[in-house]
């Protein structure tokens, strides 16, 4: 018999999509059980390998275990209840939001400190150094972050991989048309705060590349983790 | 009949917290072995009360292995107190019927 005769049953849980907390706690649990179980056993004079046995058995099968999971929806984890949305919108709409609320509060900290500001000097060295920053900030570090809590959030689900791919596709593909500018001079009006979103021939290939280094890290990371959980090549859903 | 695991569970739990092995052991000792449950199975019943926010959980470290005790909660209390009037009613119309004679 293993040492860890749950190891089967987490894996068995998130694949069918009970929430990864759930699938954590009951392998704890009942390996904490097994454990008095067998204790209990050894007490009453069994052998080691009779009492767990017997432990193993008073616990009941993985697939009745299982079984009783899958009659619980409400155990189940909103990413697998909404796979689809959840993996596909929901990145699209927190890298709008994000992004939105991100220039907003630029925004906002520039009008409160506008009195500051119009007695301060900025280089253009300066200038455009900050500009740098918060164009890698917003073009490259927050997309990136959330591809990657997103690939994070479908491999702990052990969630198939379509859905999650499909979702930082369109993020990559939306970040890639974006463009932002902060630009801060002082004086007045100390600096100015622009975003857009553009194609065109001549930027298309740059954009791409923009996709393509957000996506491909991200995905590739997300598969060979998915990779290490297949089953005898079997799809994850 | 369908309520009657979740209303020994949360009786049991409503004295004092526990965790699974505690409960499932009470189970067998209060009932002389009468009501069986299969010990395991005992655990997606008790993350189903606590995401219907009957029960709440905590975990403690004890001797280098984590358990996650369960209490009852005010919404549990609740529950509990409308399933033991059920169970009552329930129990005395059975023993009612089981104590008169039969008509036809």
């Amino acid at each position: 018999m293993p040492d860890h005769p749950f190891a089967s049953l987490r894996e068995a849980l998130l694949r069918m999509g009970v929430a990864p907390r759930h699938a954590r706690r009951v392998v704890v649990e009942l390996d904490g059980h097994f454990r008095q179980l067998v204790e209990e056993g050894l007490q009453r004079g069994d052998g080691e390998e009779a009492a767990r046995i017997a432990a193993r058995e008073l616990l009941g099968t993985d697939e009745v275990l299982i079984s009783r999971y899958a009659g619980m929806p409400e155990l189940r984890a909103w990413s697998s209840r909404w796979s689809a949305v959840w993996f596909t919108l929901v990145p699209l709409i927190s890298f709008i939001a994000l992004f939105v609320a991100a220039i907003a509060i630029l925004c906002l900290s520039g009008h409160l400190m506008s009195a500051y500001l119009q007695h301060v000097q900025v280089s253009a060295r300066v200038s455009s150094r900050i500009d740098w920053v918060a164009q890698t900030l917003f073009l490259w570090v927050l997309p990136m972050s959330i591809s990657a809590a997103y690939a994070v959030l479908a491999y702990r689900q052990r969630a198939a991989l379509h859905w999650p791919v499909a979702g930082i596709t369109l993020v990559c593909c939306l970040v890639a048309l974006v463009n932002v500018s902060v630009v801060l001079t002082g004086g007045a009006p100390p600096g100015s705060v622009g975003a857009g979103i553009g194609i065109s021939a001549h930027s298309l290939p740059g954009q791409m590349a923009h996709a393509m280094a957000i996506l491909l890290p991200v995905v590739g990371g997300l598969w060979l983790a998915w990779r290490r959980h297949r089953v005898d090549g079997a799809p994850v859903d | 009949m369908a309520g009657i695991p979740e209303l020994v569970v949360l009786s049991l739990v409503a004295d004092r917290e526990m965790y699974g092995y505690e409960i499932a052991r009470s189970i067998k000792t209060v009932t002389q072995d009468l009501l069986s449950v299969g010990e395991g199975v005992l655990y997606p019943a008790l993350h189903l009360m606590e995401s219907r926010r009957l029960l709440r959980s905590r975990s403690v470290r004890v001797d280098g292995r984590t358990r996650i005790y369960y209490s009852v909660t005010a919404r549990g209390k609740a529950r509990l107190a409308r399933l033991t009037s059920d169970w009552r009613r329930m129990s005395q119309g059975v023993e009612s019927i089981l104590g008169s004679p039969i008509h036809a």
